[in-house]
């Protein structure tokens, strides 16, 4: 049929155009939360790290309220890394 | 008549009865400001005598609430005991999952990040709210 192999016309073009740009912006998207995952990781395992280091000294002197304000921010950064994720794999 | 009136010591006599007189107002005077004393009590003087019911030993009700709140304190020190170490035993799992994550997400590279990873990051969050709510709540009641 002739239509099958006729050229797409104006319109068609237009948003063949704009889906490239979209996919263009998500895999950026994508990639630039990749990265932050990578750094977020990175710093959950150094926190994690001091923070078991922290614990471990203590034996049974009452927790600090610092140690309690480190374990939120472990917690925080564990929230964040994995909503990152969710999005990443959610529009991957 | 005249001999016997003249024999009597008029003047002793007269001092005699003045003294006797002033010893008994004397004495009259110290009873009343011992009694003005006990009855004031114990405030005005710190090294006074203590009043029975206050060296008194306890009665059974207060040995009993005595008792319930010793009970109490041990119940809540070893609950603060147990959950300490679940905190020690999580911050020692949390540790070898961040390890095993940072490991797994370093050698992703720019591949997709399999749900595995996701489930993963789930389980350390989940571990690391745990931790923290136990910390909480042994800092609150410590």
């Amino acid at each position: 049929m002739p239509e099958d192999s006729n050229p797409p016309d104006a319109n068609a073009v237009m948003l063949l155009e704009q889906k490239r740009d979209s996919k263009r912006n998500f895999d950026a998207a994508n990639a630039l939360r990749q990265k932050q995952i990578d750094e977020d990781t990175a710093k959950l395992l150094i926190l994690a790290k001091d923070f078991d280091a922290q614990i471990s000294k203590l034996g049974n002197n009452p927790l600090p309220d610092r140690l309690l304000r480190e374990a939120e921010v472990i917690e925080l950064l564990a929230h964040d890394v994995h909503t990152k994720m969710t999005l990443t794999v959610g529009g991957g | 008549m005249e001999n016997v009136h003249a024999k009597i010591p008029w003047r002793l006599l007269f001092w005699s009865v003045q003294a006797a007189l002033l010893l008994a107002l004397l004495s009259w005077f110290a009873t009343q400001l011992g009694a003005a004393q006990v009855m004031n009590g114990s405030a005005s003087h710190p090294n006074s005598i203590h009043l029975p019911e206050d060296s008194n030993p306890p009665d059974a009700n207060d040995v009993m609430l005595m008792n319930q709140n010793q009970i109490k304190k041990r119940d809540f020190d070893a609950a603060n005991a147990l959950r300490q170490k679940q905190i020690d035993e999580d911050t020692a799992k949390l540790l070898i999952l961040a390890k095993d994550f940072d490991a797994q997400i370093s050698k992703l590279g720019n591949k997709p990040l399999p749900s595995r990873l996701l489930r993963e990051a789930e389980v350390i969050e989940l571990l690391a709210h745990d931790v923290h709510t136990k910390m909480t709540l042994t800092v609150g009641g410590g």
